[in-house]
């Protein structure tokens, strides 16, 4: 081994391969994890800035997608067949989507 | 304007390229280091005249370029029908085995080839599989026996419990799991999913004495450092999925604290 150390070629986020080849269940988990850093983002400004209608839109959509994908992982967690993995990504984030859709259509939010 | 350098470029951007003589010839990005010599990872191009077989594979391609081009490129191989696992490495940024993937599956650019993540190098393509083996010792990967009863066990194979270990026992622990899973790039000392699918294998199976190994499953390089990306699922050539395995390990850790928090079973013996 090189100067007595063993080498090890790591995937590296900076590596325009792995970004490629990324797959769907890997990009589900990037997506809850970059939603979830979002919410703190979003909700802090949320409270310094309330009642302004693009900042409630965009708090409302990444806590439709962290929790739609949460049900994802819960059902996964509890059982469901891991098969169906990409059609719960796909049905999750239509369920995001729809969710969205309804309570910003119906809800009242700041007027 | 057409020029000899602008035809030269334009070959090496295509990988798959058909010369009006019904020859393929395909180009290949090799990753290559020998830590005895270098001092740091290059990539070398090669084109290679497949012939015009639909069916050449990109181990095929290997033996070419070491037979035609450069004698000095190291890889592994061995039964060359997907059984052995020996020719893992990571075509076009995705891990499988050398010996089933076809070069026409590979899409029209350059075929990059590089050895299997995690896994230290030995030289060029090779990889040491002592690093994968010793993940593996810390899980017990070995039948006990419960009961020393010299009575051959009774599984039928319709049985829930033969049903739900199902196809996780073909794993031919190519390493290709470890590669994906980008839980080893955090935590080295995480078992990672060949480990833990074997332990499944085990554990789910209710003749076996599981050991130690219900404590290593379950402490912090065990099953929780699976955050369920399902890269290993995707790559596996066996088509077999290490994270249903993983989490059917959890759920057993789960049901098993839920029993201990029962203060009628606490201090029961088992």
């Amino acid at each position: 081994m090189a100067n007595g150390s063993e080498w090890v070629l790591k995937r590296e986020a900076g590596d325009a391969q792995v970004w490629r080849k990324t797959l769907p269940g890997m990009w589900a988990w990037l997506l809850q994890r970059v939603s979830a850093i979002l919410i703190l983002l979003f909700l802090s400004l949320h409270f310094f800035l309330p009642y302004r209608r693009p900042l409630q839109f965009l708090l409302l959509l990444v806590v439709a997608v962290h929790a739609s994908l949460g049900i994802r992982v819960f059902l996964i967690d509890l059982g469901a067949n891991v098969k169906t993995q990409k059609a719960l990504f796909i049905v999750c984030l239509l369920l995001a989507a729809f969710g969205l859709f309804f309570i910003w259509s119906y809800l009242p939010l700041g007027g | 304007m057409f020029t000899a350098e602008n035809a030269e470029n334009a070959l090496s951007a295509c990988s798959a390229v058909n010369d009006g003589w019904g020859k393929m010839v395909y180009t290949f990005k090799i990753f290559r280091f020998d830590p005895q010599k270098d001092n740091a990872p290059y990539e070398q191009e090669f084109r290679v005249d497949m012939g015009d077989s639909e069916k050449t594979t990109v181990l095929d391609g290997l033996f070419k370029i070491q037979q035609t081009q450069d004698k000095t490129l190291s890889f592994r191989y061995s039964c060359r029908l997907a059984m052995c696992g020996s020719c893992a490495l990571v075509m076009n940024g995705k891990e499988g085995l050398a010996c089933k993937t076809l070069l026409k599956d590979l899409g029209p650019g350059p075929i990059s080839l590089r050895p299997l993540s995690h896994i230290p190098v030995i030289k060029d393509l090779t990889v040491d599989l002592k690093s994968l083996i010793n993940r593996l010792k810390k899980m017990e990967p070995y039948f006990v026996p419960k009961s020393k009863s010299p009575e051959p066990a009774k599984i039928k194979p319709t049985s829930k419990e033969r049903k739900i270990i199902g196809m996780n026992t073909e794993c031919i622990a190519c390493g290709s799991c470890v590669s994906a899973c980008t839980m080893m790039h955090w935590d080295p000392e995480y078992i990672g999913p060949m480990g833990l699918n074997r332990a499944f294998c085990l554990i789910a199976d209710s003749r076996d004495w599981t050991g130690k190994r219900w404590e290593r499953v379950a402490d912090e390089n065990g099953v929780y450092r699976c955050h369920m990306e399902f890269n290993c699922t995707d790559v596996c050539p066996k088509h077999i999925s290490p994270t249903r395995g993983i989490h059917y390990l959890k759920r057993q850790i789960f049901w098993q604290g839920m029993k201990d928090l029962n203060p009628f079973r606490r201090g029961k013996a088992e």
